[in-house]
């Protein structure tokens, strides 16, 4: 039996490694950040059971450091990959953590010593994290990594606080990168997604005026290990918002950006409302939408449920633009709503803003034909009715928003199917 | 027994959903003063991994043999922490949970002190508990290498090849005539000119050129018994003349492949079956696929409509009293893409739709643009539209709420964009499978997120609609999905099952065999001995440990591992005295 190596270590990659370790199949799992988790880790709650987030992802994350089939290759890029279905070669490029995973417990000695502050990417750039971090507190595995753009040591060759301070001396400033080749059945792809850049819709003012936020802005801010604690308060002024708009469809069903629709973000925001409520109790939140897309298991009712229970206002209206008052730092979204056929303008002290879904592709898979992008961008999937999990090269698996905008069950019965049509190769390889 | 009781107490702040309400630093003091506790310690997450490495190391420094976490619902995290145990070489089942989350700083967030004090309660009560745990191994069983596919629609189809490809034999079984299920009727599909029965056909020839797969067709599952990696299972088989044959199967896991009805509108619903110019959307695909009625002329009553109304959520949303709550998920993209079609043959018809929401998720939102270049005329509505049929056409009638008006098309055909509900069956597999359902009536995964193809019961598996409304390409996905969970199983030699059971003492068990007429899951039976005394038996393959049984026994005979009566009641006086 021939291993599969799957890239990405989100829910969907997680998923995949797992149900094919369960059939015995051995897997090496490719992250390119410290630490697997994906976009996942960063929710708060889930749509439509309110779920937290981390409490139903940790568990998998655990499973699959501890599993004895899975191998975790973090910090690390696949570079190349030749081959045909049952035999590829893959180069995987391990970059240098600066740090000796064996020795280190992630105690966070050195995190506490180093001077360094850099915008932590885990909170989108709302605090700081040092030049030596652990992304996130649920992290896995839970080591110690460098940043060398942000090294002293690094970029001016002094200080080296966190050598001294580590009690088991971990750091390590002379690793190199590793590569390692592997040869595998199949490929797992699951590189998962970023939001598309919210400037590109410049009437909604993000980037230019502080209380416009992006949903998974407001979701780092609605989470107790975010920058804010948990705690909703708005980046000009640090009060607690009033009255919060959330704006559907930016970049997505929109003829200059994304014309495909981003699929999860109806319910994403619906479950934004009812945090945002459960948080502040007296804030008033709307809804700004052009079709309420309740389309899952249990979604209508969710939908349903913001509404009655939780007083969560819905308005059929694409906002024309937003405008800032620059004394308070309030914001006026000039909409009109569809239903009444009214122009009409209203004060918000908050916005968020429902950012489409951009897929990640993998730039070697790309280079070499394995995978083949769509016409919007998402790697594609030619024979979707029979095998709807297949790339361009048959052996080679996407699943996840890489192939299209998708929730996490949706994500995740696709990292199963994956898991079984890579284990019938792994089988004859 | 004389070993000293050594217990560590930890208490998690699961970031701030306990710390923000309960004192934690307070409750890990309190635990100090009981009895028997010889460590507590608090952590951000105790998950995590250093929180789990912390336990590990204390067990080791503070020769512990008894664990205490207070944190979440033991439904989350029992698991996680007794694998800690494992690993720091003590028996798992060493340990106790005090959920202080769901039980306790969720509920109370309005009273920190109160919240405080119900959090020591819990973990004075876990600590009682704890120290009368028992060592518990876990229970194998070997398992069947095959596999039992209930229904032959693409799901199940799509499940059966990828296990018969992975090289386990599969038993499908279908109660129709024919293989594929409702995807046969459903004409071209989207994007393609593949038809439903295009697809159909490519897995079919695979499955049945592979010896493997057993295809029993015109046959129903009568009859399961037995667990996870070993159930026996009786089919039917109607051949015809009023003969049956019943055929006996031991598989070692099961999918649940049994798909849906196309709603059925009531007679009247929007005029349906009072003029033959109402059809509904699983109708017109028939009429549009090159096998149905018409031979794919777009025939309606009779003639080919030069303008068609659909109408969209017709069983879905509550539009009407007899409809259903829930969105049916496919029906507006299927609706688009049959309108497309139907554009492509025939550009002169006029088409309007009549919808709440449309909801062409993802990238099906092409069909949407598509439909608008096409010049598909589109109408929203709040208030279900009113279809009167006339002398040469049809009427429907509705509230535009962008236009803000009230509005009347004359057309000559409307289709109802039926959406889909349960299998008739879906009650019936249901109760023989014990395995749950939704509110919705479709069949209930063992977690909505990231168990979407696992049943609540161990071995039993989901794919495509029998979960709820999907596409073909997602059934198919599913239908893989699950094939993947069940390959988990019957790749393996022998299985494990949790040794949280029930356990007679068999010579206190009088066999008056109360429990055995209790039990939910039929795991225990009355058996009688050479000497004729009667005693009860449990099936620890069967028992799910719900303690039915052990409440019930009047002599105390039947106790539940993990939770005896001395170990319950040791927590129940805890309560009370507060020591």
């Amino acid at each position: 039996m021939k291993p599969v190596v799957v890239v990405g270590g989100g829910i969907a990659g997680i998923q995949a490694a797992l149900d094919l370790a369960d059939q015995g199949v051995k897997v090496y799992l490719v992250e390119k950040s410290p630490s697997i988790g994906g976009r996942m880790a960063q929710l708060d709650k889930t749509f439509p059971t309110l779920d937290c987030s981390s409490c139903i992802l940790t568990p998998k994350m655990v499973a699959v450091d501890r599993h004895e089939n899975i191998e975790l290759l973090t910090y690390a890029e696949v570079k190349e990959v030749v081959g045909e279905p049952g035999n590829f070669k893959v180069k995987i490029l391990k970059k240098p953590r600066y740090v000796d995973v064996d020795k280190c417990t992630g105690c966070g000695q050195c995190v506490m010593k180093c001077p360094v502050k850099v915008p932590n990417e885990f909170n989108l750039g709302m605090d700081m994290r040092k030049a030596i971090y652990i992304p996130f507190p649920q992290a896995v595995p839970l080591k110690a990594t460098i940043d060398p753009e942000h090294c002293l040591y690094f970029t001016k060759g002094v200080c080296r606080v966190c050598e001294r301070f580590c009690p088991p001396k971990a750091i390590n400033f002379n690793q190199k990168p590793e590569e390692i080749e592997l040869n595998v059945a199949a490929i797992i792809v699951a590189t998962g997604f970023s939001l598309d850049d919210a400037r590109k819709r410049g009437e909604y003012g993000y980037g230019k005026y502080p209380n416009v936020y992006t949903n998974l802005e407001f979701e780092r801010l609605l989470s107790s290990t975010g920058p804010t604690k948990g705690e909703i308060v708005r980046r000009s002024d640090g009060r607690h918002p009033k009255k919060i708009a959330f704006i559907q469809c930016v970049c997505s069903r929109d003829e200059l950006t994304n014309k495909y629709c981003s699929a999860i973000c109806c319910m994403a925001s619906t479950k934004e409302a009812i945090l945002a409520k459960e948080h502040l109790p007296d804030v008033e939140c709307t809804i700004f939408f052009m079709d309420v897309r309740a389309f899952g298991k249990g979604y209508q009712e969710f939908f349903e449920r913001a509404k009655q229970e939780f007083g969560v206002r819905f308005v059929r209206a694409r906002p024309a633009k937003i405008e800032e008052d620059p004394k308070t730092r309030n914001l006026i979204v000039y909409y009109e709503d569809t239903e009444t056929s009214r122009f009409t303008k209203e004060e918000f002290d908050m916005v968020v803003l429902a950012v489409a879904l951009r897929p990640i592709l993998p730039e070697s898979l790309v280079k070499s034909g394995l995978i083949q992008p769509d016409n919007y961008g998402f790697a594609d999937v030619p024979e979707m009715y029979i095998e709807p999990v297949r790339a361009s090269k048959p052996g080679i698996f996407v699943i996840g928003v890489l192939q299209s905008p998708k929730d996490i069950p949706d994500s995740v019965i696709q990292a199963g199917a994956a898991a079984m049509r890579a284990a019938i190769y792994a089988i004859s390889g | 027994m004389s070993e000293e009781i050594r217990i560590g107490v930890y208490v998690c702040h699961c970031g701030l959903n306990i710390a923000g309400v309960v004192n934690v630093k307070e409750v890990v003091e309190y635990a100090k003063t009981l009895p028997n506790v010889v460590v507590a310690k608090d952590y951000v997450f105790m998950c995590s991994a250093p929180g789990q490495a912390m336990i590990k190391e204390d067990i080791k420094e503070h020769k512990l043999n008894r664990v205490v976490v207070a944190a979440c619902s033991p439904a989350m995290h029992e698991p996680t922490f007794r694998g800690v145990l494992g690993d720091a070489g003590l028996n798992p089942y060493l340990f106790e949970m005090a959920n202080i989350r769901e039980h306790c700083s969720w509920v109370h967030p309005d009273d920190k002190e109160a919240a405080t004090e119900k959090a020591k309660e819990l973990v004075r009560m876990a600590v009682a508990k704890a120290r009368l745990l028992e060592p518990l191994e876990k229970i194998k069983s070997a398992v069947r290498p095959a596999v039992l596919v209930i229904g032959g629609g693409v799901a199940g189809l799509r499940a059966t090849l990828d296990l018969v490809e992975r090289g386990f034999d599969v038993y499908l079984v279908e109660k129709r005539s024919v293989l594929g299920g409702n995807a046969v009727k459903l004409g071209e599909l989207a994007y393609t000119t593949l038809t439903g029965k295009d697809v159909v056909n490519s897995l079919v020839e695979k499955i049945k050129a592979n010896p493997k797969a057993h295809i029993f067709l015109n046959s129903e599952v009568e009859k399961v018994d037995g667990s996870i990696g070993d159930f026996r299972v009786t089919v039917t088989r109607r051949l015809g003349e009023g003969k049956e044959e019943k055929i006996e199967l031991n598989v070692g896991a099961i999918i649940v492949a049994i798909g849906y009805d196309p709603y059925e509108p009531a007679i009247g619903e929007y005029g349906y079956k009072t003029t033959d110019k109402v059809v509904t959307l699983f109708q017109l695909m028939d009429i549009l696929s090159e096998e149905g009625p018409t031979k794919g002329e777009l025939l309606i009553g009779g003639i080919r409509p030069k303008s068609l109304a659909f109408i969209l959520c017709v069983g879905s949303l509550s539009t009407t009293p007899n409809a259903k709550p829930y969105c049916s998920r496919m029906c507006c993209s299927a609706s688009l893409k049959t309108i497309l079609k139907i554009k492509e043959k025939y550009p002169d018809i006029d088409v309007y739709v009549f919808y709440k929401d449309m909801r062409t998720y993802g990238k099906e939102e092409d069909l949407y643009w598509k439909a608008i270049e096409n010049e598909v005329k589109f109408i929203r509505f709040d208030e279900a539209p009113s279809v009167k049929p006339r002398d040469k056409f049809v009427e429907v009638e509705a509230f535009d709420t962008t236009i803000q008006e009230r509005i009347a098309i004359p057309v000559d055909a409307v289709v109802l964009a039926n959406g889909m509900v349960p299998a008739t069956d879906t009650e019936k597999i249901r109760i023989m499978l014990k395995i749950g359902c939704g509110a919705d009536g479709f069949l209930k995964e063992a977690h909505l997120k990231l168990r979407p193809v696992e049943a609540l019961t161990d071995g039993i598996f989901l794919a495509g609609v029998a979960t709820g409304p999907k596409n073909i390409i997602e059934s198919i996905a599913s239908g893989s999905a699950a094939a993947a969970k069940a390959a988990t199983i019957v790749t393996k030699e022998e299985i494990e099952v949790e040794p949280l059971i029930a356990r007679v003492n068999e010579d206190m068990c009088s066999g008056c065999g109360i429990c055995a007429a209790l039990c939910p899951y039929e795991a225990i039976t009355i058996e009688v001995k050479e000497d004729g005394k009667r005693i009860s038996k449990v099936n620890s393959m069967l028992c799910k440990g719900c303690g039915t049984c052990a409440a019930a026994c009047p002599s105390g005979a039947m106790q539940q591992s993990g939770f005896k009566d001395n170990q319950v009641m040791a927590q129940v006086v805890a309560t009370f005295r507060g020591e």
